[in-house]
C-alpha cells in the first residue's frame, strides 16, 4: 500500500516506461569497440543515464512543485526533514536507477555475456540519478513548475553531458562512467568509480541542502556551514582521487587468462575463447617451422599487460569475431619483439626506423615460410626481393638471420647487411 | 495592460530568461557533445542549444497571469498573449546579436533562428499539454533532436542544428514552426471565460 503510494505520488509510474524506453533505445543503438567484452557493452548501456538522470529530474521536480503548490514545504512537520525527502525522492531515483542497469545489463548481453554490471558502475549511476533527483526536487521546492522544469532537466543533462568536452582531460573522470571504457585488456578504474561516486554525493547533499524549509524548521547555520564544507571536501577529495588520470576511466585488467600450449603458449582473456580455438592450430605450425629453422619464438603471447612485457613475452591482440586470416596476423605480428616505445626518433637512421624494417621483414619472412596468402602480410617488391634472398639460404642460416633480426629490434640497432630495406 | 504585464514579470522567469543569453553571447562557440544514438556524441555549439532555454523562460512567464480574469477583460488576450511572446523573442535576439558582436561570436544567427523555431514549438506544447509543461517541451526537442538527428544531416526535424548560412531551409522551417506555434491553440470566448470565472 506505501509503496503504491510512493509511486502514485511520485509520478514514478509515468516515469518508467519513459526511462525504459530511452535506456533500451541507447543500449540498442551502440555496440562497443571491443564486441565480445560484456564490461564495454555494459558501460555503453548504462550511458542511458545522460538521458535518463534530466527525466528523473523532472520527476523530481514535480514531486517537490507538488508539495509546493499544496504549500506543504512550507508547513512544518513532525518526521524529520530528511525522512521526508528520502521517501519522495527514492521511488524517483529507484526507478530511474532500474532502468539504466536493465539498459546496462542489455548492453553486456549484446556483447557477448549476461552478467550483472559491476558494483562500481551501478553506484555511480545511482549517485549520478540521486544527486539529479535532489537537485531536480530542490528546484521544484522553490519555483513555480514552469520555471523548475526546465531547471530540473538542464542541469543533470549539462552536468552528465559536457565532461566529455572538459579540460584538462581527468576532469572528465569526475562526473562519471563517459566513454572510453573499455578494452579487452582494461578494467574500470577505481579511481574514476570513487571520484564520480564522491561527486554525486556531494551533489546529491548540496541538493538536500538547497530545499525549501518551514520558517519554523531552518537549517541551523552550523550545519549548513559543516554541510557546505563536506560537499567542499567531497569534491576537491574526488578532484584528487582523479588527478593525473587520462581521459578515460580505465585501469590495466588484472585477473587469470586462459593459456594453452607451450613455447609460445598463448594466453587471452575468457572472453576470446573462441577465437584460442582457430590460433591453437596455426600455432602448431609456428613451431614446426620455428623447429626446423631454429628460429627463437617469444615464450608467451599473451593479451594481458598486468605484467611488464619484455621478450621473450609479447602482447597478442585477436579481435572478436575476426576470420582466420585476421587472427593469423595477430599472432604473427606478436612473434616479433615489442619495444614500445623504447625505439624513437624520426629521420631514415633512427632506431624506430631500424626496428620497423626489422619487424617487416621478419613478418614477411613469417609469411612466406608459412604460405600465408599475401593480403595477410603487406608486401611491396624490394621487400618481396629480400626475403626470396633470404629464403634462398639454408633453413638453419635463415633462422640465424630471423634470430639476428629479432635481436637488432631488441636493442634498436640496423638489422643485419644482408636483411636491410634501403 | 501593465498589471498583466507586472504579472508575468517573474523573476524567475527574467532569470531564465537572461542567463541563456548571456552564455549564447559570450560562450556560443563552446561546443556541448550531445550524446546522440550509435554514433560518438555530437559536438553542439552552446549557441545553438541555450535559445531553449530563453524560450522556456519566455513561455514560463505566460503562466504567471491569471487566465480567467484576463479572458473576462474587453482587451484580446489572445492576440496580447502571443505578441508578447513574438516580441519577447525579438528582444532576446537583438541582445543576442549585440552580445554576439561584443564578443565576436560565430553562431549569431543560429541562435536568432533557434529563438524563433524553439518558441514556435514551445507554443504548440502549450496548446497540446498546457502552460506548465510548455516549458519543457523546447528542450525535450532540442535534446532529442540532438539524439536522435545527426546535426549538419540536412533532416528536416533537425532544423535546429542546420548551418544558417548554407541552409536556408533551417530558417524556413523555424518560421513556419513559430507561425505554426502563434496560430494554433484553442481560442476561448468571453462568454465561455466569464462562465468559467462564474462558476469558480
Amino acid at each position: 500500500m506505501r509503496a503504491r503510494a510512493a509511486l502514485w505520488f511520485s509520478g514514478a509510474w509515468w516515469l518508467l516506461p519513459v526511462a525504459a524506453v530511452l535506456s533500451v533505445l541507447f543500449a540498442d543503438a551502440g555496440f562497443p569497440a571491443d564486441g565480445s567484452y560484456p564490461l564495454a557493452g555494459q558501460v555503453l548501456g548504462a550511458q542511458s543515464v545522460v538521458l535518463v538522470a534530466p527525466v528523473v529530474g523532472l520527476a523530481a521536480a514535480w514531486v517537490g512543485g507538488r508539495l509546493r503548490s499544496a504549500g506543504w514545504v512550507a508547513r512544518p512537520t513532525v518526521r524529520p526533514a530528511w525522512r521526508v525527502w528520502l521517501a519522495r525522492l527514492t521511488p524517483v531515483v529507484l526507478v530511474g536507477w532500474v532502468a539504466v542497469e536493465v539498459s546496462a545489463v542489455r548492453g553486456g548481453v549484446r556483447a557477448g555475456g549476461w552478467a550483472l554490471p559491476p558494483p562500481g558502475l551501478a553506484a555511480v549511476d545511482l549517485s549520478q540519478l540521486a544527486a539529479a533527483g535532489a537537485i531536480g526536487y530542490a528546484a521544484g521546492t522553490w519555483l513555480r513548475l514552469p520555471i523548475a522544469a526546465p531547471v530540473a532537466i538542464v542541469v543533470p543533462y549539462v552536468v552528465l553531458a559536457f565532461p566529455p568536452a572538459m579540460e584538462p582531460l581527468w576532469l572528465r573522470n569526475m562526473f562519471g562512467i563517459n566513454n572510453g571504457c573499455c578494452l579487452i585488456y582494461q578494467s574500470l578504474s577505481t579511481r574514476a568509480v570513487l571520484a564520480s561516486v564522491l561527486t554525486g554525493a556531494a551533489l546529491t547533499l548540496l541538493g538536500y541542502g538547497l530545499v525549501h524549509r518551514p520558517v519554523i524548521q531552518p537549517i541551523r547555520p552550523p550545519a549548513r556551514a559543516a554541510g557546505a564544507v563536506v560537499v567542499c571536501l567531497a569534491l576537491a577529495g574526488a578532484a584528487v582521487i582523479v588527478r593525473g588520470m587520462g581521459p578515460s576511466p580505465v585501469q590495466t585488467r588484472t585477473g587469470t587468462t586462459l593459456c594453452r600450449g607451450n613455447a609460445p603458449s598463448v594466453c587471452v582473456w575468457p572472453e576470446h575463447r573462441a577465437e584460442l580455438q582457430t590460433v591453437e592450430p596455426f600455432l602448431v605450425r609456428v613451431r614446426t617451422a620455428a623447429g626446423a629453422s631454429g628460429v627463437q619464438l617469444p615464450q608467451v603471447l599473451t593479451e594481458s599487460i598486468s605484467v611488464p612485457l619484455r621478450w621473450p613475452r609479447t602482447k597478442v591482440q585477436l579481435a572478436p569475431h575476426a576470420g582466420r586470416a585476421l587472427l593469423q596476423s595477430s599472432v604473427l605480428y606478436s612473434l616479433f619483439p615489442q619495444p614500445f616505445g623504447r625505439c624513437t626518433g624520426v629521420d631514415s637512421q633512427s632506431p624506430a626506423y631500424f626496428y620497423q624494417d626489422a619487424a617487416t621483414i621478419t613478418r614477411a619472412w613469417w609469411a612466406a615460410e608459412l604460405g600465408l596468402s599475401r593480403g595477410t602480410v603487406a608486401e611491396d617488391a624490394q621487400l618481396a626481393q629480400r626475403v626470396k634472398q633470404v629464403r634462398a639460404l639454408p633453413l638453419p642460416r635463415q633462422g640465424e638471420l630471423i634470430d639476428a633480426a629479432e635481436r637488432a629490434a631488441v636493442s634498436c640497432r640496423p638489422l643485419p647487411t644482408m636483411m636491410q630495406l634501403r | 495592460m501593465i498589471w498583466a504585464l507586472r504579472a508575468r514579470a517573474r523573476p524567475g522567469s527574467l532569470v531564465l530568461i537572461l542567463v541563456p543569453l548571456l552564455g549564447i553571447g559570450l560562450l556560443s562557440s563552446t561546443a556541448l557533445p550531445l550524446p546522440h544514438l550509435g554514433f560518438a556524441a555530437t559536438r553542439v555549439p552552446l549557441g545553438e542549444f541555450l535559445p531553449c532555454l530563453t524560450v522556456a523562460g519566455l513561455v514560463s512567464a505566460l503562466a504567471g497571469g491569471s487566465p480567467e480574469r484576463e479572458l473576462a477583460s474587453s482587451r484580446r488576450w489572445f492576440v496580447l498573449e502571443r505578441l508578447f511572446v513574438v516580441c519577447g523573442c525579438t528582444a532576446a535576439c537583438a541582445v543576442v546579436v549585440l552580445l554576439s558582436r561584443l564578443s565576436s561570436s560565430p553562431v549569431t544567427w543560429e541562435a536568432v533562428r533557434n529563438v524563433y523555431g524553439f518558441c514556435g514549438v514551445a507554443l504548440v506544447g502549450r496548446a497540446l499539454l498546457g502552460v506548465t509543461a510548455a516549458t519543457a517541451v523546447p528542450l525535450v526537442y532540442a535534446i532529442a533532436t540532438a539524439v536522435f538527428v545527426t546535426p549538419y544531416s540536412s533532416a528536416w526535424w533537425g532544423w535546429a542544428y542546420l548551418p544558417s548560412a548554407t541552409e536556408p531551409n533551417g530558417w524556413a522551417l523555424a518560421i513556419f514552426v513559430l507561425g505554426l506555434g502563434v496560430g494554433c491553440g484553442r481560442r476561448v470566448t468571453r462568454a465561455a471565460a466569464l462562465g468559467v470565472v462564474d462558476s469558480a
